[in-house]
């Protein structure tokens, strides 16, 4: 090959990169990412203790403002005094607080695919459930909790089955657990 | 792999040999297969003089300066059953010698000639034949490589397969498809490789770091997708393959045409497309509710050739959707423990085609353009553009009717240009090139979740140059290649402050190798590739929970869950890979033998570290850190041709990695293996040709150099920072497969038929290197039937 060709060749390619590059150029403006709004975080789970025949109410509540982050949960209160004797009719309350949002609307719309399930242990606690789904199977929502003989600290833990299409009002039973949370819990005199 | 060490050994022959006597006889001849099509490539090789010929493009070969006397002639291609026959120079004129392609499933070779550029020649590479992957119609690609030895694969359930070279994969595998660097969403496990097997006559899978020729994410090895060249002839032709499978009730069909115009014969063009459906599979005991998979895809490409310019322009439309077991989607910990004690899933329904969520859906565009040059005596320049644009959705099991809301959705959009410049004088050829890609990875808006891993802008160029030198008995080669990486990476923190960090790679790579030719019979070679790799996006910012692992996963440029600006802490990954393999064949056997050492600085992989409480429960929280790791072992096959119908083969592989900071073990490596396999072959019954049966018994065993296992339950107890895994390391297991095999000659033209039982025993196993084992066995027995129309007249 001679010069004049060699020159040519290397010309066309400086040319074809060029156009190239600047193809890239123009194909990477790109624009800035808007930020994502988190639509199923749950930030918030909280419990309504009301004694059904008078007393103190009383309010658990589990916070993690950030999800899966490295943020840690703030449970309050350290241990829950639960008075021996007293029937608590329990509400549950589901918040996506950074969006501003009452999740618990959104299970009682799909009742029929979610449960709750509780799970005492170590305190004379027993819990029952109060509501029901189209299907007359329990939802957890409403629950009422009856106390029994005072004793040392245990344990009240809350999960949420998601079901789709498989609920049969068993727990754990099918699904995924879309929330569980430990509350402790004492039963005092 | 005889062929292409004949063909060598032909170039370096000593010319002082053959001029004693008056041999100056010729003698013509023609290599066809059993059909009378002419077979180029193949090598004809005359012994006593230590010389041969190769056969032309129509068959035909030449042998020259032979004696008034009798030869034994040796005759080897690639896919065929060596023929030995008796040349009597002084009677014969015209020789017509015909061979039976072998119907081994596998067949190791040394590729020369028209791959000879593409890779190192003293790398470790292994070939899944034409036949092969023929024999394995209707698989997706990751399955069908797994085949070769020192290859195996990373699964999520039975859809989704993908490549572990010796250990490696995901973003430390390139694959090329047709010539482009397939860019997809390869980082994940569970991301398939997006591309339609049916394209490929031939792949190749490269053992080693091939970063010179490619760049950073060949570091591991290489696997090649080689459509079959375009045919410019004037008439038309095609295939129909068919395939039917038991298990899944699957169907695949494919369909290609391809011809030229008949004007001068320089324009060529081909199509194909392919569609699969199936449905939910099943394990000896259950069904694998929602495991259903579609596909639908399309290729086009239209080539001109004139003289020694070349130009082709492809394009490819890679479409699928699959369905991941329902079982394994997992909500916290404590679903992954009783997942675990029940022993099999806990959603198993009647089987259905239909797709639920858990579901990917993919869709891959590629635009090809070729072209070659030859250019006086400068060599060959050749370019080549790929764009492509890769969409992955991921949809999960939501509330509130989000179900059709893709969880996950992203977009990539990759350009990439490669020129380079081959040259060759006489005893030295060599490659010159530069490469420069553009990526463009975005989160499409609207999926209601933070992302995992957030939009990037990479640019990366590179430059490399690699020499080949022949020398007698020799060949030595060295490489070397520098590239720039500019990286832009953009992400919320605190859901108000938009950060785009910034970071800037220089790296570099080489290779150093060289093959030694004993005689036409044994070779050795020995390589060694220094590679590296900056870590990928994702490595660097992954952050979230992973449903499939119950963990939360988080990348290098966090600490402690939060993120950090110090770019020093990150160091790129460097290989050392030392790979030397033996070769040995003879008439009826032939052996390979491979050994291989990589020390691998940097390396980055997943590490658990703490165990966080959040909403969902706990969630063990797993940090890409960097260690310093190793991995060496072994491959082996032996093809031994027992008589002239029963021919019996061996393969198999070790593989031993070890954390070498943390003195622990790695994650994910694929356990030892062994195949044995034998076969009958009738040349002829009735009508029928090429008639075969096979048995072959892979056995897996366990994989004993494990993470030690923390089950979910004792996982916010553990303190330790040892690496861990969920359940012991599944048992071994030892599969039975049989199948079978006729060409049926129809007309002119041929249909051939294959029969497979897999898993004959419908064994109930888990494997070690599949990641829903934690939640359901493998598949059990499946029949498949593949039928293959050839529409080329013969």
């Amino acid at each position: 090959m001679n010069q004049h060709q060699l020159i040519t060749t290397a010309r066309s390619l400086v040319f074809t990169t060029t156009a190239l590059v600047s193809v890239f150029q123009f194909s990477s403006c790109s624009e800035d990412p808007e930020p994502t709004n988190e639509e199923e975080l749950i930030t918030t789970v909280i419990i309504d203790l009301t004694p059904a025949s008078g007393g103190d109410d009383i309010q658990l509540k589990f916070y993690d403002a950030d999800g899966s982050g490295a943020g840690a949960p703030i449970i309050t209160p350290d241990v829950a005094q639960l008075v021996s004797g007293k029937v608590y009719e329990a509400q549950i309350t589901l918040l996506n607080e950074e969006a501003g949002e009452d999740i618990t609307e959104e299970i009682d719309e799909e009742r029929n695919d979610h449960l709750f399930c509780f799970t005492p242990t170590n305190t004379n606690v027993t819990i029952g459930y109060s509501d029901e789904d189209d299907n007359g199977r329990p939802i957890g929502l409403s629950t009422y909790w009856t106390v029994g003989d005072a004793g040392e600290a245990g344990n009240v833990k809350i999960t949420l089955r998601h079901q789709p299409g498989t609920k049969d009002g068993s727990c754990p039973g099918s699904g995924d657990t879309d929330v569980e949370v430990t509350f402790p819990v004492q039963v005092v005199d | 792999m005889r062929y292409s060490i004949l063909v060598l050994l032909s170039l370096c022959s000593n010319p002082l040999m053959a001029q004693r006597l008056v041999c100056d006889h010729q003698v013509s001849g023609l290599v066809v297969d059993l059909d009378g099509q002419p077979l180029p490539g193949a090598t004809v090789w005359v012994e006593a003089l230590k010389q041969g010929a190769v056969s032309e493009i129509d068959g035909s070969f030449l042998l020259k300066e032979l004696c008034l006397e009798k030869y034994i002639l040796h005759v080897k291609f690639v896919g065929y059953d060596d023929e030995v026959i008796t040349l009597d120079v002084a009677s014969q004129e015209k020789l017509l010698i015909k061979l039976t392609p072998n119907v081994n499933v596998l067949h190791d070779v040394v590729i020369e000639g028209d791959h000879a550029q593409q890779h190192n020649l003293s790398q470790s590479v292994s070939v899944l034949s034409n036949e092969a992957i023929n024999a394995n119609r209707g698989k997706s690609l990751g399955e069908m490589v797994a085949q070769l030895p020192g290859v195996s694969v990373l699964m999520t359930g039975p859809t989704i397969f993908k490549p572990v070279i010796h250990g490696l994969h995901s973003q430390r595998i390139l694959i090329l498809n047709n010539g482009i660097r397939q860019d997809g969403q390869q980082w994940g496990i569970e991301h398939a490789p997006e591309i339609d097997p049916f394209i490929a006559s031939e792949i190749e899978v490269v053992k080693g770091a091939e970063t010179v020729r490619y760049g950073a994410d060949a570091i591991g090895g290489v696997v090649i997708i080689n459509a079959p060249p375009l045919t410019e002839t004037g008439s038309i032709g095609g295939e129909l393959n068919l395939g039917l499978m038991s298990n899944g009730r699957m169907g695949v069909f494919s369909g290609m045409l391809e011809g030229g115009f008949n004007k001068n014969q320089r324009w060529s063009w081909r199509l194909q497309s392919s569609v699969k459906k199936g449905g939910d599979f099943h394990a000896p005991d259950y069904n694998l509710s929602n495991t259903g998979v579609e596909e639908l895809n399309f290729s086009g490409a239209i080539g001109y050739k004139k003289n020694d310019t070349k130009a082709e322009v492809y394009i490819s439309s890679f479409n699928t959707e699959l369905g991941i077991l329902r079982s394994a989607h997992t909500g916290n910990l404590e679903d992954l423990q009783n997942s675990i004690e029940n022993g099999e899933p806990w959603y198993v329904a009647d089987f259905t085609y239909a797709i639920d969520n858990p579901r990917q859906k993919i869709n891959h565009q590629l635009l090809k353009v070729s072209a070659s040059k030859k250019i006086g005596s400068w060599g060959k320049l050749d370019f080549v553009y790929g764009g492509q644009l890769n969409k992955r959705k991921e949809y999960d099991i939501r509330r509130a009717g989000r179900n059709d809301k893709p969880a996950l959705s992203l977009e990539l959009f990759s350009n990439v240009i490669d020129v380079a410049l081959e040259h060759s004088s006489g005893k030295l050829t060599g490659h010159v090139g530069i490469n420069a890609s553009f990526k463009n990875s975005n989160n499409v808006p609207g999926t209601g979740i933070d992302p995992l891993i957030p939009n990037y802008n990479q640019y990366t160029g590179g430059i490399f140059w690699i020499e080949k030198l022949r020398l007698r008995r020799w060949l030595f080669e060295a490489g070397v290649r520098f590239d720039h990486q500019y990286l832009q990476t953009l992400m919320y923190i605190d859901k108000t402050n938009l950060i785009k960090p910034e970071f800037n790679f220089n790296y570099a790579s080489g290779t150093l190798g060289a093959a030694y030719y004993f005689n036409d019979r044994l070779r050795l070679s020995s390589n060694l590739g220094l590679a590296t790799r900056p870590p990928h996006v994702s490595e660097l910012y992954s952050n979230g929970l992973h449903h499939g692992t119950a963990a939360i996963e988080e990348g290098l440029m966090y600490r402690d869950g939060n993120l950090i600006t110090d770019q020093t802490a990150i160091k790129n990954e460097f290989s050392k890979k030392w790979i030397t393999t033996l070769q040995w064949a003879k008439q009826n056997v032939s052996m390979e033998f491979t050994a291989y050492s990589n020390w691998i600085d940097n390396f980055v992989y997943l590490r658990p570290y703490t165990t966080r409480l959040t909403i969902r429960g706990y969630f063990p929280v797993f940090h890409y850190q960097q260690t310093s790791a190793w991995l060496a072992g072994s491959d082996f096959s032996l093809n031994w041709q027992v008589t002239k119908e029963i021919s019996y083969k061996v393969k198999g592989s070790y593989l031993y990695a070890r954390d070498v900071s943390n003195r622990d073990v790695l994650p994910f490596m694929p356990p030892a293996q062994v195949e044995n396999r034998l076969s009958y072959t009738w040349p002829a019954v009735g009508k029928l040709q090429n008639v075969y049966m096979g048995l072959s018994i892979p056995i897996v065993l366990r994989q004993y150099r494990a993470p030690i296992t923390v089950y979910p339950e004792d996982v916010p107890e553990y303190d330790d920072d040892k690496i861990f895994d969920f359940m012991p390391a599944p048992d071994g297991y030892v599969l039975v497969n049989l199948e079978a095999g006729a060409n049926v000659p129809v007309g002119k033209r041929q249909l051939t038929i294959g029969f497979s039982i897999n898993n004959l025993g419908n064994v109930s196993y888990r494997n070690y290197m599949n990641r829903l084992r934690y939640y359901a066995d493998d598949v059990g027995r499946n029949f498949s039937l593949r039928l293959k129309y050839d529409l080329h007249a013969h």
